[in-house]
Formats: structure tokens, C-alpha cells, sequence
């Protein structure tokens, strides 16, 4: 350990040895205890730092904390043999509506389907028509 | 048996063990009472994290929340002898923030792509936020590499060597960030530190008139 090292420990890390690398801790801190005229100073400084820097966290506000619990995943429910049971009849049931469907479902009205016909295309004609009117 | 919660509020607990791993434990079965255990032990400092990397409060509380909802997610899956579980929360939130600030820098870049290769100080000028705090607002001010070393070494207090990893710099270089984001939070904050020093005292004391 030496003068320039042992300054720029203190300029990188600060003033608490908890913070300086591991290999190196005690011997900057012999380093100090040897000469604690050397670096007194900017010891000093990055002590007054650190202190700047402990400041307290933050009081989280209620409303976080309720947001925070309501996330919390509802504990699953234990169904046992009726997990298996109730994803089998749902397909079935699935599949015997999806079939169904075709024929149960109302006929299309040849009406409606005319009107919505008579709009496509309608953009092209559309400006020419303004044009021709204004 | 009670633990002391933020806020004053006391929290109910079944008794038996009560450390962080036991918590995640019962978390994982959905128990509530464990859950607001562990969140109020946790949360200051989480929003504490959030605050100083990302300076926007309401952003803050956003990665907090998002922080719980993955602990809530992977509790049955932590796995002790790896970390303790602060450290474990700690860098959930820390990589939250870190995907936001490279969001941010993202969108700055798409945005205004002729100031590309604007420097670091300017770039962390522009994804500033105003927290209302000085010291979080000074630390904000630090380039994003700057904040993130600061961050790991300073407040989480990770030793050189694992900081670097998660930075995936040398030590070198993490130590060259350190020694920059401290001169310039000297800069920033030392001739305001009798004010800022007492006003720590102040909210110390109020903290602990509302837990009393």
C-alpha cells in the first residue's frame, strides 16, 4: 500500500473501510494508522460524503402497500380428481358447441349483406362525386 | 408475536420462524400475513433503490410494485445459500430499474437520433427526473454507469468484484465510475451539507414519533 493507492481507494470507495476490496482493506487500514497525517484531509472529505449519502429510504406510501399485497396470487384451489375431470367435460362441451355452432347459428341476412356491399369500393367515386356536386 | 411494521402498523404473524427465507416459504403456499410481513421489511429500501437509479417517484413505485409481484411469482423457487433475501429483492429491483433506464435511453436516441453521441453528462440531463429529494436528485444527475457503480458499491455495498461482474466491466474501470460519480456528488452536494445533514435528523426524528 502506498500514498497514491491508498488515495485512490479513498476517492473510489469512501471513507468506510466496509466498503474498500476486500484484499486490500487491512492494509489500507494499517496504511492510515501509519501515517494519519497523510490523506487526513481527503479522508476526511469522503467521510462527510458517506454521511450525505445515508440518507433514509423513503416511507412507502399505503396506497403501495396495498397494491403491492392485492398482487399477491390467490393460493390455488386443491381439486384433486376434479382438475382432470372438469378440463375433460369442458372440452367435449367445447367441441360439441364448435360443431353446433354451424347450425345453430342464425343464417346471414342476405339484406344486411347487400348494404354492406353497396359501401365497398365507395372511396374511389366518393371525391368525384363532391367534385362533380360542389 | 408481532412484528413492527412501517408505518406503526403492528402485523400478525403465526409465530415460529419469521426470517426472510421462512417468509418466502409461506408466501409460496399464498399466505398474506407472511407477504405483508416480508413486504414491509423490505419496501423502504426498495423504493429507496428505485428512487436514487430512476429519480421519478411514481416510476419508483412502479418498480417497486413490479419487484413484489415477481418475488410473489418465484418465492417457492429462491433458493437459500445463493443470497440472502434482501440481496435477492434488491436485484430484482436493481435490474427493473436497469431495463427502464435502457428504455428511456432508448426512446431518447429514437427520438432525437442526431444527439446520439451526445456525452454521458448530457445524456443523463436529459433522462432526468425531479424527485424533490437533493441528494436522490444529485445522484440522479450522475451518468447511468456512474449511478449504477454508485448504486452496487455505495448503497447495496457489494464488493468490487461482484459490482464489476453485474456491470460486466474490470475493476479497473468500476472503480474509475466510482471515483468520478463521487467527485462530482461532492461537487454537487457538499455545500449544502449542513442542511442537508439536519434535515436527515428531522425526518429521523418524525419517522420515529410515528413508530412510537
Amino acid at each position: 500500500m502506498n500514498r497514491e493507492r491508498m488515495q485512490d481507494i479513498l476517492e473510489a470507495y469512501g471513507a468506510d473501510p466496509a466498503r474498500w476490496p476486500e484484499a486490500e482493506r487491512d492494509a489500507a487500514q494499517d496504511f492510515l494508522l501509519d501515517h494519519p497525517e497523510i490523506l487526513a484531509e481527503a479522508h476526511a472529505l469522503e467521510a462527510e460524503l458517506d454521511a450525505l449519502l445515508e440518507m433514509p429510504d423513503p416511507q412507502p406510501s399505503e396506497l403501495l402497500q396495498h397494491r403491492i399485497l392485492k398482487s399477491l396470487p390467490q393460493p390455488g384451489l386443491v381439486w384433486g380428481w376434479r382438475a382432470p375431470v372438469a378440463a375433460a367435460a369442458a372440452l367435449v362441451i367445447g367441441v360439441f358447441a364448435g360443431f353446433a355452432g354451424g347450425h345453430i347459428a342464425p343464417q346471414s341476412n342476405d339484406a344486411e349483406a347487400i348494404y354492406a356491399e353497396a359501401f365497398s369500393g365507395f372511396d374511389e367515386d366518393w371525391t368525384d362525386w363532391l367534385g362533380e356536386e360542389i | 408475536m408481532a412484528d413492527k411494521g412501517l408505518n406503526g402498523f403492528r402485523v400478525r404473524s403465526r409465530g415460529g420462524d419469521q426470517s426472510d427465507e421462512a417468509l418466502l416459504g409461506r408466501i409460496a403456499q399464498g399466505d398474506r400475513d407472511a407477504a405483508r410481513l416480508l413486504m414491509q421489511r423490505c419496501l423502504p429500501r426498495i423504493c429507496g433503490i428505485a428512487q436514487r437509479m430512476l429519480g421519478d417517484p411514481a416510476e419508483a413505485e412502479d418498480v417497486a410494485q413490479e419487484t413484489f409481484i415477481r418475488v410473489w411469482k418465484a418465492a417457492g423457487r429462491f433458493e437459500s445459500g445463493r443470497a440472502q433475501v434482501t440481496t435477492w429483492i434488491s436485484r430484482i429491483a436493481i435490474n427493473l430499474c436497469y431495463d427502464r433506464l435502457r428504455k428511456r435511453r432508448e426512446v431518447l436516441m429514437d427520438e432525437m437520433p442526431e444527439r446520439a453521441d451526445e456525452t454521458p453528462d448530457q445524456e443523463a440531463r436529459l433522462t432526468r427526473r425531479e424527485s424533490g429529494n437533493r441528494v436522490v436528485d444529485a445522484v440522479n444527475q450522475l451518468p447511468e454507469r456512474q449511478r449504477m457503480a454508485m448504486e452496487l458499491v455505495h448503497f447495496q455495498e457489494m464488493s468490487n468484484i461482484a459490482a464489476a461482474e453485474i456491470m460486466s466491466v474490470s475493476v479497473e474501470a468500476l472503480e474509475s465510475l466510482l471515483a468520478r460519480g463521487r467527485r462530482k456528488l461532492k461537487a454537487l452536494l457538499m455545500d449544502q451539507a449542513g442542511d442537508l445533514i439536519s434535515s436527515y435528523h428531522s425526518v429521523a426524528v418524525a419517522q420515529e414519533g410515528v413508530e412510537r
